[in-house]
């Protein structure tokens, strides 16, 4: 499959942010590949020395809708439908943004192409298809993902995953205006009653302790948690939980460990009680040592620990107690 | 008000790992948080009419029953052999497809994405072909005024309180794994009431916009990447391995990683 243009849909922010750079810089690798050129679509106000400068990071031609603060996802997608269908590009990238998101989304519909989401990279494969790579499964395995019965194929790219670069000796690039008629009415669905700003007073950094005690669901009792929390304070360590933990109300969400809570990287985990689900341990795999204490001899979390302890969690409580 | 909740039932060992549960299929847990959310305007108003929509396996018929015993007065599972294989451009289509059928319909819930499938694509594919507006990151429900809805949204660093013209399709943020309590008495009226069977021809869908034939994306492998480790077993009494343990943490800064 031959692959003749690559767009690249910039996000209604800044067309020339960091971010568009790192997926313009992608696109144009990938099009080096069979010699095809890398459109950019962008939407904003018409800024030349911004839009001339996307072409040193590997565009060819840039098209500009302009039209300042689009921030209507319809709008916005019907302007890049019309983009695309004039263009009719093979590919197309979208940054991993919440409005990126939304917008790939209803073009995947519109033009019915496949989309990956939230790619951590994009390469030509042996079948000389376009292969896309997107960690699943709660960030347990990456996945590779192949577009079929798609004239455009469709992915939103992760933010940070690909390095920009300028190169050398580019020409200027082609810019064209591309104008835009409203064809639909917007009756605005929302009214903002109230808004607010989520205070942050309690930012919690659980990454600077170097001893993380961990509990899970196997702490039932409030004494056996009390236990826990008196060792950690013997050994300079902090008391964080599992998801189940704080659902239990043992922990306070911003201790959470895992794929929804925060990931830890401390030289010592001691996991007390805890399975060993996969929304867990990938927020622990950086750790250092890994020690889990459980009482059934085939928990999962064995299988990721450096030291496994099967015991009952008051039984190891009794015996540290007395040793300390 | 007429409110359709979409539900996919999800393999219960993506969720629960070690409780031995004898369900084959378990609610994704995003969409039981958008489900319980719905419910709660039930309790402002009663004449409000809940529908639990499910494209899924027979095996999964349960969770509808599950949900007409939560409170819903309808529930529909969508199930077809011609269905399987369905990715987020098909699933959207025979969602939409079904909802159309159902006429009438002023909002529709989703959770935010899938715990198996995580894209959150599924949404904004209904709400295209439904030509309706969505709106998602959504914390709780309000209440409503007017035929309008009040939800609470979460976006980036800022709550929102939003009034929310209808119809629409709404996607919450958040999710739960606390199962829903239901009694044996409630459980036993929804299984006598019974729940729909949709298939394909039910729903009029285009043969070719569902299951594998519709979907444009394929999975050519994974690859996994949580690597297992050298594990040692901490042998003994329980008085050695709590003393091996006490070592290694008085150990603490000094090790080097
Ligand atoms: C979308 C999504 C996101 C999630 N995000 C996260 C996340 O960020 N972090 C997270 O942690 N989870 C997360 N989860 C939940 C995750 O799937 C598991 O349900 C959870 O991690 C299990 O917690 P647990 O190990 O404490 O409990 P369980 O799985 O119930 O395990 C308890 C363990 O304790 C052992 N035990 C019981 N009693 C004792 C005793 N007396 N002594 C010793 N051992 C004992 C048992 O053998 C068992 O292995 C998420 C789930 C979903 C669906």
């Amino acid at each position: 499959m031959n692959i003749d243009k690559i767009a690249v849909i910039c996000d209604s922010e800044d067309y020339d942010s960091q971010y568009i750079l790192q997926l313009i810089t992608k696109a144009r690798s990938l099009a080096d590949y069979d010699n095809s050129k890398v459109l950019v679509c962008c939407v904003g106000p018409y800024h030349k020395e911004k839009l001339q400068n996307l072409s040193r990071f590997g565009a060819d031609t840039i098209i500009i809708c302009e039209r300042p603060n689009v921030t209507d996802v319809w709008m916005y997608s019907d302007i890049i439908s019309e983009m695309l269908r004039e263009h009719m590009p093979d590919m197309a990238i979208f940054p991993a943004s919440d409005f990126g998101k939304e917008i790939a989304a209803i073009i995947s519909t519109v033009f019915e192409a496949g989309l990956t989401a939230d790619c951590i990279d994009i390469k030509r494969n042996k079948n000389n298809e376009v292969s896309f790579y997107r960690a699943a499964l709660n960030d347990s395995v990456i996945a590779e993902i192949q577009c079929k019965d798609s004239a455009i194929r469709l992915c939103t790219v992760k933010k940070g995953i690909f390095v920009e670069s300028i190169l050398e000796d580019r020409e200027r690039c082609n810019i064209e205006r591309f104008p835009y008629e409203i064809t639909y009415n917007n009756k605005n669905p929302v009214q903002i009653l109230e808004s607010k700003k989520i205070s942050n007073n309690k930012i919690v950094d659980i990454n600077k302790y170097e001893i993380v005690f961990c509990v899970g669901r196997g702490v039932k009792k409030v004494s056996t948690y009390k236990r826990i929390e008196d060792l950690s304070k013997r050994f300079g360590a902090v008391v964080a939980g599992t998801r189940v933990a704080v659902e239990e109300g043992f922990i306070n969400k911003e201790y959470q460990i895992g794929q929804s809570g925060k990931s830890v990287s401390p030289k010592i985990y001691v996991g007390f009680g805890i399975s060993g689900a996969s929304q867990h341990i990938v927020g622990i795999i950086n750790s250092g040592i890994i020690v889990a204490i459980n009482k059934e001899e085939n928990a999962p979390i064995f299988q990721y620990a450096d030291c496994s302890i099967v015991a009952d969690i008051d039984d190891i409580l009794d015996e540290i107690e007395k040793i300390i | 008000m007429r409110i359709v909740v979409c539900i996919k039932p999800v393999r219960t060992e993506m969720v629960y790992k070690t409780e031995d549960r004898n369900e084959k299929y378990t609610f994704n847990p995003y969409d039981l948080y958008a489900l319980e959310q719905s419910l709660s305007l039930k309790k402002l108003d009663d004449s409000i009419e809940i529908i639990a929509l499910s494209m899924g396996p027979m095996d999964a018929q349960h969770l509808l029953v599950k949900s007409l015993a939560m409170g819903c007065d309808d529930g529909i599972i969508l199930n077809d052999s011609a269905f399987i294989g369905s990715d987020t451009l098909a699933t959207s289509y025979v969602l939409a497809t079904a909802i159309k059928k159902l006429n009438k319909v002023d909002l529709i819930v989703c959770g935010a994405k899938s715990i198996d499938g995580e894209t959150g694509q599924v949404v904004f594919g209904i709400a295209e072909r439904l030509k309706l507006n969505c709106i998602q990151h959504l914390k709780k429900v309000i209440g409503f005024e007017d035929d309008k809805l009040i939800l609470e949204q979460e976006n980036g660093d800022r709550r929102l309180d939003l009034s929310l013209n209808l119809p629409a399709v709404i996607a919450f943020k958040d999710f739960t794994l606390k199962q829903p309590d239901i009694s044996l008495l409630l459980h036993k009226r929804a299984k006598q009431k019974g729940i729909k069977i949709w298939n394909a021809d039910d729903i009029e869908a285009d043969g070719n916009k569902i299951g594998n034939k519709g979907s444009k994306t394929k999975v050519i492998g994974v690859r996994n990447i949580v690597t297992k480790r050298e594990r040692t077993i901490v042998n003994g009494s329980i008085a050695d391995k709590a003393k091996y343990l006490t070592e290694l943490l008085s150990l603490g800064s000094n090790i080097k990683n």
